[in-house]
């Protein structure tokens, strides 16, 4: 059954994508590509519903052996439980809506029928990554849903800042993946399989309880972090974040999809599939990765214009979030924010999608594109690429404004997810998940007496202000206020059915009520860290030093009732009440905290761009240097581009060169060593002496001939004369003997 | 009349072939140089099969071998064929050469 | 019978073609299609019969060939020369295929040549005494010397020349090794050169060949004559030149097969008869316990960052190959399971993902006339299905999972950690060069705005497509399931790897 379910819900898009490329190859295309696809992803996301309810503890993984040499065997299957099943639900909700509509979005493209077929590849990618049950399919899965990433980003490839951008990002999450191709190295080289999960023989998280020494726990660290780095590329965390504004690029829908709701999130879901073999250093630096891009990335979305820049940096922000909360141990929290921002995420996105396609200009600009063709040098392709690239007017904010009498339903939309984004409280859900994340810290850094985690509570905090800052800022400039450029105002209008469903669908489920549906407590449980202890110092009890605590299911977030509750009933068995009152009391402290920042948050972000009351100009000028580390990025990409991209081509350059000249060189030089010393001896040897000799003998050959010729005179008499001469001589010379 | 008288008169006439064949200025006289050759050869073959191979008994009878004459026969027809293919080359050589002397005929000299 | 039938069929088709006249060059070609595709049926029929115990003799056959120096015609297959006598039947009509309009000149010679040449690829991996497998190691070489010297482009008797001279230097060295071989297996006129009797010997203790240090010259004097062929750094540089000036079908056989013959020959010469010099130079203690992997090391990351550097198409498809033969030199110096079977499956894919880039290259130069990638941009727009299977040939080679290219590097990596970890972590920096480079060419070529000059440039016609289109569905194939090809090799693998590793740990 469960194996059915999951074969069909990956066949199904497979089977749309496998359609198009056949008729691709006899030059055609089939009639309803759309509809085929999003078709195949609403089976999908039936079965994904249908699987909700098949769920069992501790399920044993169903598996096929793919590849069996000798002894060693690596098996290919899926495994299913909550987390698989919540994340099956996400990509195919978020995928269907997405399909529906991009059938609006994208009408008119004249590669209309590929978006569809790469988006159907891409979800069948996503949903593989998701139930394999093992490292090498989760690999698999992972590089698969970056090459859709790649073609998707890379859709208008005309444009030289999409083929720049679509390059960028494959690139530089294969960085990260190389990371996490090193930590499979050596789990695998360690345990000798990269199966997780206990099926026919151990898995991984069996395995790795038998480590114990100060030995080994560095080698876990380290094989921690190196998998970790995987999710560094793919999750877009500082230092590897930035492909992902430019992954903007492509059209919003993909946006929407991969660059919010999924495969950004696949990052996050491997470092909570990986959540067993962490250790405390490795989440630490998990923790830290996460609060660091929490905070980096809100920052600079403080200052950017262009709508999709500003959500693509909320994005990385809010991924940085869930990286710390699985850092930080709240495996929970994590998840729970990752399925709530799936939802907010992508409504943001289709919600600017939804205004840049009012404003006619993504039809208009492409259009443009396919008619005229922008100037082009063909021979500024190079590795190394300018940023800070013009803003397209269609995604400016300073061009939009008023939108929200043009756009109601948009703008509603819109709103309820950024109050979501901005942690508003009690009715909407990212509250309750950011909250989770936050009292998840916060209670470990209370109970563990540690300061990395106040510090990454700091940050978090911080961030928390600053994303309700710059989301509101968003919303002010887009929807509020007077338009700025009446011309495009006039043309925009609301958007049409197909497009405006997905976004109330998506509204309705940035309603906490609607997650309730599957996080309640039992739903999903937290696995066990077996090597992750609280420190000797910690305020703990007595027990919880000897190391077998499991700090248990803290948060779900879904009211403050509930997470009492569940907080009792989670914590039966291990009960401590030293813990669980830390716990407790961190998650009011930061529920207090988070509704304090993120009011101050809205409130400075109404009066900046709302009343008007301080001009964003004149703190710009006056706090300039920070302005301008925002507006650039940190440097990211200066530094990137200028040392590491420049550093590679300059080596392969004089790699190059060096094959040319020294390699090749030393061939070619061997050669004509040969031939012009070896040879020229040998050459002379052979001309004076070898052919001398030969010479001569034709030399002396030629005389003789020239002088014995005169005997052949021609005349037939003279040598019959010789003939009788010669006869007379042999019978004298008989007669003689 | 014995062997040797056969083989006397077959020396001489050799030996005027030879003459001819060395000396005259004319193609055709040396082929007549040539056929006197080639008939002291013949006289030589029949004298020989009759004087010196044995004969045979053969029921009583004694019979002779005629292997000398019938080589002989085979000569003189050799010789008018080669006649033939003379004359044939000599007409050759006059059409080519305009003569047919054969001190003038020296495109083989070297 | 049915081995040696596979093996001289192409070289009756030579005969046939040499017959025939010289104008009738649809026939020429038609006929040379065929006798290329006999071997491919037969070689289908040995996929499925290979390991059925009761058609074994199909595949083997020894008679005695020169009595005196006791040299047998002695041919079998195992896993390993099966698959690779699969590739080779599978290139050969493909590549009569990719000839079919681009020869302008000596249709016929040239495809006698061809034939002659699939004749030695054929002998080489079946043959089992070690004579045998030098005269068909050389067979090889001067069809191949004519293919690259007549029908090249410009600089090709430059190429030919030393693409000649560097494998006969190759394999001087190796003769002397065959010899040196030969005279040590036993008193005078019980010498061999059987292969799998010489394997025996090596292993039998105390025997002449099975000394350590005689072991160990033997294995560099072959090493040296098959790392010209595979090639490895330092002797790489005839390839780029050979693949620059060669035909299209030329580049493919030459990428696809030859190279694999040097590799070959590591696997069953220096690894299954010498594993004591195998493990002299893979014990991993100093330097030159590493050279083997150290060399793989280079050749992956000297390749790739070369590659990066190449504004010509052909010749940056070159230089991917040098990189990605080094995972199977590092697989094959991992020495255990998980390493040799990447390493054998890294030969097979590299075959067959580097014939379709060098097809791809093939495609449009015929079109455009020129490899310049700069020179390119925008043919996304103008040639799709182009685009999409170069696409395709791309990230299989540049190993993206689901695809064939994918396991091989991957296994070779997994097995090389175990032994190396520095070497195979440095190596992995291949991986992202090779991404790089491929992305970078795909960028240049087939996105940005249309180059105007290309406005007209012509889809990929039918023909082509369907030299593609097998290659193409083999990488998807094997990518989702290798098994088919794992199946063929594995037993063999573990027995090597298992005298590889023995032998190792007695020596450590």
């Amino acid at each position: 059954m469960v194996v059915t379910l999951i074969g069909i819900i990956l066949l199904c898009p497979l089977a749309a994508f496998a359609i198009f490329a056949l008729f691709g190859l006899a030059k055609r295309s089939f009639p309803r590509q759309d509809l085929l696809s999003t078709a195949a992803m609403l089976v999908a996301l039936v079965c994904s519903f249908i699987l909700l309810r098949e769920v069992v503890p501790d399920p044993e993984p169903h598996t096929v052996d793919w590849i069996s040499i000798g002894k060693i065997t690596f098996s290919m299957g899926f495994y299913l439980d909550s987390v698989t099943v919540i994340m099956l639900i996400v990509v195919t909700l978020v995928s269907s809506l997405v399909h529906i509509f991009s059938i609006g979005y994208m009408h008119g493209d004249p590669r209309y029928p590929r978006f569809f077929a790469y988006l159907s590849l891409f979800s069948f990618s996503m949903l593989f990554l998701v139930v394999s049950d093992n490292l090498l399919g989760i690999y698999i899965g992972w590089e698969l849903v970056g090459l859709c990433s790649y073609l998707l980003i890379g859709f208008w490839f005309e444009k030289d800042s999409a083929a720049n951008a679509c390059k960028k990002a494959f690139l530089t999450t294969r960085v990260g993946d190389i990371g996490m191709f090193i930590g499979m190295m050596m789990l695998f080289a360690k345990f000798k399989t990269l199966s997780l999960y206990d099926g026919s023989e151990n898995g991984i998280f069996t395995l790795v309880e038998g480590l114990s020494g100060t030995g080994d726990m560095i080698w876990l660290s380290i094989a921690g972090v190196l998998i970790f780095c995987g999710a560094v590329g793919k999750s877009a965390q500082v230092p590897l974040h930035t492909w992902l504004p430019d992954a903007m690029e492509g059209p919003t829908p993909v946006s929407a999809l991969i660059h919010a709701a999924t495969m950004v999130a696949a990052g996050v879901y491997l470092t909570a599939r990986m959540f067993p073999i962490l250790t405390p250093g490795s989440s630490l630096v998990i923790a830290y990765v996460g609060g660091i891009t929490a905070l980096v990335a809100a920052t600079i979305a403080i200052v950017r214009f262009d709508i999709k820049r500003v959500l693509a940096y909320s994005t990385v922000s809010q991924l940085g979030y869930m990286m710390l909360a699985i850092g930080a141990g709240s495996y929970v929290a994590g998840l729970f924010h990752l399925t709530t921002h799936a939802f907010f995420k992508a409504l943001l996105f289709l919600g600017s999608g939804s205004v840049i396609h009012a404003f006619h200009a993504m039809h208009a600009h492409h259009n443009d594109e396919h008619t005229n063709g922008e100037e082009h040098e063909h021979d500024d392709h190079s590795l190394v690429h300018e940023h800070g690239s013009e803003i397209p007017p269609d995604q400016d904010m300073r061009n939009m404004g008023g939108l929200r009498r043009k756009m109601p339903l948009t703008f509603i939309t819109m709103l309820i997810a950024t109050l979501s984004i901005s942690g508003v409280p009690f009715i909407f859900s990212g509250f309750w998940s950011k909250d989770a994340i936050l009292g998840g810290v916060l209670g470990r850094a209370m109970e563990w007496n540690s300061v990395h985690h106040y510090l990454l509570f700091g940050m978090a905090l911080c961030a928390a202000g600053i994303t309700a800052f710059y989301m509101f800022r968003l919303i002010f400039m887009t929807f509020f206020g007077e338009p700025r450029n009446q011309e495009m105002h006039d043309m925009a209008h609301e958007s049409l059915w197909v497009m405006v469903v997905p976004l109330l669908v998506l509204a309705i489920l940035s309603l906490p009520v609607v997650n309730k549906l599957w996080f309640n407590k039992d739903y999903i449980i937290r696995p066990d860290q077996p090597h992750v202890h609280a420190p000797q110092h910690a305020y703990v009890s007595p027990d919880t030093k000897t190391g077998d605590v499991d700090f248990g299911i803290v948060f779900f977030g879904i009211s403050e009732a509930e997470a009492a509750e569940d907080e009792g009933g989670q914590d039966i068995g291990h009960a401590d009440d030293a813990h669980h009152a830390a716990h407790e009391l961190a998650h009011n402290i930061a529920m207090v905290l988070s509704i304090i920042v993120a009011g101050l948050g809205i409130l400075l972000s109404w009066l900046f761009y709302h009343r008007r009351r301080f001009s964003a100009e004149s703190v710009a000028t006056k706090f300039s240097p920070v302005y301008n580390l925002f507006w650039n990025k940190y440097y990211f990409d200066e530094f990137y581009d200028g040392v590491l991209v420049a550093l590679t081509v300059w080596k392969s350059r004089l790699f190059a060169k060096f094959d040319l000249s020294v390699v090749d060189g030393i061939v070619n030089g061997v050669a004509t060593i040969v031939r012009q010393i070896f040879a020229a001896f040998i050459g002379f040897f052979d001309n004076r002496v070898v052919d001398g000799i030969v010479n001569r003998v034709a030399e002396v050959t030629w005389a003789a001939g020239g002088r014995i010729r005169r005997i052949q005179t021609g005349a037939i008499q003279t040598y019959l004369f010789v003939v009788l001469g010669g006869i007379v001589l042999i019978i004298l010379i008989f007669r003689a003997l | 009349m014995s062997l040797q008288h056969y083989l006397v008169i077959s020396a001489i006439l050799f030996s005027l072939g030879i003459f001819a064949v060395l000396t005259r200025k004319n193609a055709i006289s040396i082929l007549m140089g040539i056929e006197l050759i080639l008939n002291s050869c013949n006289l030589n073959f029949v004298a020989f099969s009759r004087f010196v191979t044995p004969s045979e008994n053969i029921v009583g009878s004694e019979v002779f071998r005629l292997d000398g004459q019938i080589i002989a026969i085979f000569g003189i027809v050799l010789a008018a064929a080669e006649a033939a293919v003379f004359l044939a080359i000599i007409l050759a050589i006059y059409r080519e050469f305009g003569s047919i002397r054969p001190d003038k005929v020296d495109t083989l000299k070297g | 019978m049915l081995l040696s039938l596979m093996i001289f069929v192409p070289l009756l088709g030579m005969i046939v073609v040499l017959l025939l006249p010289r104008e009738s060059e649809e026939l020429i070609k038609r006929v040379a299609l065929v006798f290329t595709l006999i071997p491919l049926v037969l070689a289908v029929y040995l996929y499925i019969t290979y390991n059925q115990p009761d058609l074994e003799h199909l595949w083997k056959q020894n008679v005695p060939w020169i009595e005196t120096f006791n040299i047998q015609y002695h041919v079998g297959i195992d896993g390993l020369s099966a698959i690779l006598i699969l590739l080779t039947a599978l290139l050969g009509p493909i590549c009569v295929l990719a000839s079919w309009r681009n020869i302008e000149k000596g249709i016929k010679a040239y495809m006698a040549l061809f034939l002659l040449l699939e004749t030695g690829m054929l002998g080489f991996f079946a043959a089992l005494d070690l004579f045998l497998f030098f005269v068909f190691f050389e067979m090889t070489l001067l069809p191949m010397y004519f293919l690259i010297g007549v029908w090249g482009g410009p600089r090709r008797e430059y190429a030919a020349i030393k693409f000649f001279l560097y494998t006969l230097f190759g394999s001087v060295l190796m003769l002397v090794a065959i010899i040196a071989v030969y005279l040590n297996s036993g008193a005078p006129g019980d010498r061999t050169f059987d292969i799998p009797t010489l394997i025996t010997l090596a292993g039998t203790a105390g025997h002449a060949l099975a000394d350590p240090v005689f072991q160990r010259w033997i294995f560099a004097g072959f090493f040296i004559g098959f790392a010209v062929k595979v090639p490895i750094f330092p002797f790489h540089t005839w390839l780029p030149d050979a693949h620059v000036e060669a035909p299209t079908a030329i580049s493919v056989i030459l990428a696809g097969v030859l190279l694999k013959m040097g590799t070959y020959g590591l696997v069953r010469i220096n690894m299954d008869m010498l594993p004591e010099g195998m493990a002299y130079f893979t014990n991993g203690v100093g330097f030159v316990g590493n050279s083997l992997a150290l060399l793989g090391f280079i050749n992956i990351v000297y390749g790739s960052f070369c590659a990066l550097a190449q504004t010509d198409f052909k010749k940056l498809v070159a230089y991917s190959s040098i990189g990605h033969m080094g995972f199977v030199i590092l697989g094959l110096a991992a020495g255990n399971e998980v390493g040799v079977t990447g390493a054998i499956l890294q030969m097979f894919n590299h075959g067959v993902i580097s014939a379709m880039l060098f097809l791809l290259v093939g495609v449009l130069y015929d079109r455009a006339h020129h490899r310049e990638i700069n020179g390119f941009g925008g043919l996304g727009n103008r040639m799709p299905i182009y685009t999409g299977i170069t696409t395709l040939a791309f990230m299989a080679s540049l190993g993206l999972p689901g695809l064939s290219g994918f396991i091989g590097e991957a296994f070779s990596l997994l097995g090389a950690y175990e032994r190396f970890q520095v070497l195979t972590i440095l190596s992995t920096i291949g991986i992202v060069v090779g991404a790089a480079y491929f992305l970078w060419t795909l960028q240049r070529v087939f996105l940005g705005t249309l180059n105007p000059k290309y406005e007209d440039l012509p889809e990929i016609n039918r023909r082509e497509i369907l030299t593609l289109v097998p290659l193409g569905i083999l990488t998807i194939v094997l990518g989702i399931w290798p098994h088919f090809a794992i199946e063929m090799f594995s037993e063999s693998v573990v027995e090597l790897t298992t005298k590889i590793m023995g032998t190792l740990q007695a020596s450590l």
